[in-house]
């Protein structure tokens, strides 16, 4: 399952960073040129909330009926994800429990590949979501 | 004397065992829906009136919000240690994490307290200068309650001599 786009502008980036990850290469372009990333790039969290939401926006519109993010039981960050850069996940199915810590809900193991532009891996999450098997 | 000692340390000088506290944040149902209009848009994070209607009977934060507020309590605390530090720091990005579960629902008004202990050190050196540090995370809320626990891999770099 393939997901939609989404990209952050310099100005997203850097309203995240100030808000919750404000170290130099997240928040200023010469800093992020001379950082280890070579360029002003976006926090991971923000990468990894994004990436989340386009998938579950997937399962949701596959009729998997996704109630909440539980776990991620491993995530990894490959590559920086620059200003304007679009970011799209694919998705595998992976274990089905019958419970999860969210209430009437079972949980569901999806892999997600995040992808930038050509295809580059930028972030790979491994995560449990509590989907609603009552619909 | 305890603070000239814990600033400015190389991955070398990271003890494994090592336990902080490292700070605190009250949730504020504004600031949850600002977060969550951005990145988490369901109801239950984003609209109370329609979240008491839904599982959790209230409004509740979103899982990456209490993420985020990790890593900025993470940043204000570090930036203790890294006075004097060439780019300004020594510790690193984060480069992959494990593990991670959120136990209790976040809701406005609650306050979490964040720990993390360092549990293990790695052998690998990544681009000749940097060394891989994994702690374990949790945060609890003003009950007491573990509401999230993770691990995290990020880089520390190692000393020049």
């Amino acid at each position: 399952m393939k997901s939609h786009q989404r990209s952050l502008s310099q100005e997203e980036i850097i309203d995240f960073a100030q808000a919750f990850d404000p170290q130099p290469y997240h928040m200023d372009a010469a800093a992020g040129d001379a950082s280890i990333f070579g360029g002003l790039c976006a926090s991971g969290w923000q990468v990894a909330a994004v990436a989340t939401q386009l998938a579950s926006d997937t399962l949701a519109a596959e009729g998997y009926n996704p109630v909440m993010l539980t776990e991620v039981s491993e995530m990894k960050w490959r590559k920086p994800t620059f200003v304007d850069q679009s970011l799209t996940t694919e998705l595998q199915l992976g274990e089905r429990q019958p419970s999860s810590m969210v209430p009437g809900c079972e949980s569901q193991g999806v892999e997600i590949s995040v992808f930038g532009p050509e295809a580059v891996l930028v972030a790979e999450i491994s995560a449990i979501f509590a989907v609603d098997t009552s619909q | 004397m305890s603070n000239l000692y814990l600033r400015n340390r190389w991955f070398e000088d990271l003890p494994v065992g090592e336990f902080h506290v490292f700070g605190s944040h009250t949730f504020s149902e504004l600031e949850m829906i600002e977060f969550a209009r951005l990145y988490s848009k369901a109801p239950e994070y984003t609209d109370p009136e329609a979240a008491r209607a839904l599982r959790w009977g209230g409004l509740v934060a979103a899982p990456w919000h209490i993420c985020a507020m990790w890593m900025r309590k993470m940043v204000d605390y570090m930036e203790v240690y890294a006075q004097g530090v060439n780019d300004g720091r020594r510790n690193g990005a984060g480069i992959s994490v494990q593990s991670m579960i959120w136990l209790e629902p976040v809701r406005p008004g609650h306050t979490l307290t964040y720990t993390y202990e360092i549990i293990a050190k790695s052998d690998k050196v990544i681009r000749d200068k940097w060394g891989v540090i994994r702690s374990r995370n949790e945060a609890f809320n003003q009950n007491g309650a573990k509401v999230l626990s993770f691990e995290i891999d990020i880089l520390a770099e190692r000393g020049s001599d």
